[in-house]
């Protein structure tokens, strides 16, 4: 008789590995239905990852189709096992995986970045509450030491950078999007901010180069005289200062590097 | 009238009737807040830091008692307890304050990687004393009772040499643990597995049965397979009856996790249990 360890492991090789029949001899056989009960146990946890993938990764499935999407699921699957028993965590690797299948290069190059900004959108759905910023408080700080104020941003934001509109295609791939639907690739790469806003939706926004490489200094936790000294000459820190505090998407700042 | 030191919290999971909060009712929930018992969610759906999960989750917090069922914790793995996922269910508990707090009877992972399922154990003194010490384990860290719930199943272990329900006793004798009676899974393995549901009930040591589950069940080839994407079967809701003689008003819950209606067929179930609840003739001390 295997000890419980060692029927485990058998039952999870058996799980992804349909030749594996020795699993049988472990099974009560008067109890066999016609379908073997493994198939039943295969198809759900197959069922399982894939809708997890599905539901975190509805653009990629629209753009894709049912058959494909299934497909590349589980091919996933099958090189990618599930490490936490918590399946929001499931699929993280996923874009990597998309990025080495044909169709990409082909026909939907923009796939692997498109779902790295749907992976984004998971992570700021499930990210921590903040915020938000304290104004008054914000307004008592000494108007010199300004530079030395480091902001917090949202616990949701993420910066991501493409060569694709991938902000557009997620946008009019977006249930009960109403207007114009079609995206030019011409339009260009895109450097993106994806952060959940305080009525819990979930923002993906273009940002300019300068906006990009502001909000990037606050997210390493830098000054604002140092975040000041990684944009470009005649950048108006005071407006881009201004925009993320309107938006929520600094939420707060610590102040305790003043005195050097 | 005398109001100070009155306690508005809902804490205790009284014994009726609640539903399965699953996040397509969010809003209808919290808008027309129903007249149910309880509301029951999956832990693991709420493991995330905030957001929307938290939003509705508090808010319905306020309005009900709370049972939190675990479907990942896999208290039956050869493996020793996962802590990190213990730690994320304790920062749950600490937060919310369920009244009631289940996990199932079963494993979901070996060597480190998880199968996301409820997975069936072989019935022997080797995975007794696995999951009677995991289950210490967790229900000392987390500082309160663990309800353990049978799950359904597809197949059975020759190595099985001890029948389900006193498995589950002796869990209750080694470790303190409560039952959560799933009805409809009893009647599933019953079908499955060529026994009688009714004598599984009948057998399971009354005092520790704290919660009932029911659900509806699909039919695959041969087999029923248990998807809770159905209304209770008519012979789970006999089962139902039964268990309720036995076991006496105990709060019940109605599950729905496929292909999951409008909030009113959810309620029409609840209603139905609601009703059998409330008009049952109860000679549970007599059993």
């Amino acid at each position: 008789m295997p000890t419980l360890l060692e029927l485990q492991t058998e039952f999870a090789q058996a799980l992804f590995d349909d030749s594996a029949s020795s699993f049988n001899r472990l099974l009560r056989s008067d109890t066999l239905a016609a379908e073997h009960p493994l198939v039943v146990y295969r198809n759900n946890v197959r069922h399982n990852l894939t809708a997890a993938l599905r539901d975190l990764y509805p653009v990629a499935l629209r753009l894709t189709g049912e058959d494909w999407f299934r497909q590349a699921a589980h091919g996933y699957i099958d090189g990618h096992a599930s490490r936490s028993p918590d399946l929001n965590d499931y699929g993280r690797e996923f874009p990597e995986y998309l990025a080495r299948l044909g169709i990409v290069g082909e026909e939907l190059p923009y796939l692997p970045d498109s779902a790295r900004l749907e992976w984004s959108v998971h992570e700021a759905f499930h990210a921590a509450d903040a915020g938000p910023l304290d104004l008054e408080r914000l307004a008592r700080m000494p108007a010199d030491g300004y530079g030395q104020l480091r902001f917090h941003l949202h616990p949701s934001c993420r910066l991501l950078q493409s060569e694709y509109p991938v902000h557009r295609i997620w946008q009019v791939n977006q249930p009960g999007y109403i207007g114009e639907e079609g995206v030019s690739l011409t339009e260009g790469g895109v450097d993106v901010l994806v952060f959940r806003d305080a009525d819990y939706a979930i923002s993906v926004e273009a940002l300019d180069a300068a906006e990009f490489r502001f909000i990037a200094a606050l997210q390493e936790r830098q000054s604002l005289s140092a975040t000041d000294d990684a944009l470009p000459e005649g950048t108006d820190l005071g407006a881009l200062l201004q925009g993320v505090v309107a938006r929520g998407v600094v939420v707060d700042f610590s102040a305790e590097d003043c005195a050097r | 009238m005398k109001l100070a030191g009155v306690n508005f919290t809902p804490d205790p999971v009284p014994a009726q009737v609640g539903v399965g909060l699953r996040s397509p009712h969010y809003r209808d929930m919290l808008e027309r807040l129903p007249k149910i018992g309880f509301l029951e969610v999956h832990s693991e759906n709420y493991f995330g830091a905030g957001g929307q999960p938290h939003y509705f989750l508090q808010r319905l917090r306020d309005r009900y008692p709370l049972s939190l069922h675990g479907v990942g914790l896999s208290l039956g793995s050869a493996e020793p307890i996962n802590m990190a996922h213990l730690r994320r269910l304790k920062t749950l508990t600490e937060r919310y304050q369920p009244g009631l707090v289940s996990e199932h009877l079963c494993w979901s992972s070996v060597a480190g990687r998880h199968l996301n399922d409820l997975l069936p154990l072989p019935y022997t003194e080797e995975a007794l004393a696995v999951v009677a010490h995991k289950l210490s384990q967790a229900q000392d860290y987390l500082g309160r009772q663990i309800l353990l719930e049978n799950i359904s199943s597809y197949l059975e272990f020759t190595a099985s040499d001890i029948p389900e329900w006193r498995f589950l006793a002796e869990l209750v004798k080694l470790s303190g643990c409560g039952i959560l009676l799933d009805v409809n899974n009893i009647y599933v393995n019953a079908v499955n597995h060529g026994y009688d549901a009714a004598q599984f009930i009948m057998n399971v040591p009354r005092e520790a049965v704290q919660e009932i589950h029911l659900a509806g069940f699909d039919r695959g080839v041969g087999l029923l397979i248990d998807t809770h994407g159905k209304p209770v079967h008519d012979d789970v809701w006999n089962l139902y009856r039964l268990a309720l003689q036995r076991f006496g008003r105990l709060p019940t819950l109605i599950e729905w996790d496929t292909d999951i209606p409008a909030l009113d067929v959810l309620l029409g179930e609840a209603n139905k249990a609601k009703i059998m609840l409330q008009h049952e003739d109860f000679h549970a001390d007599a059993a």
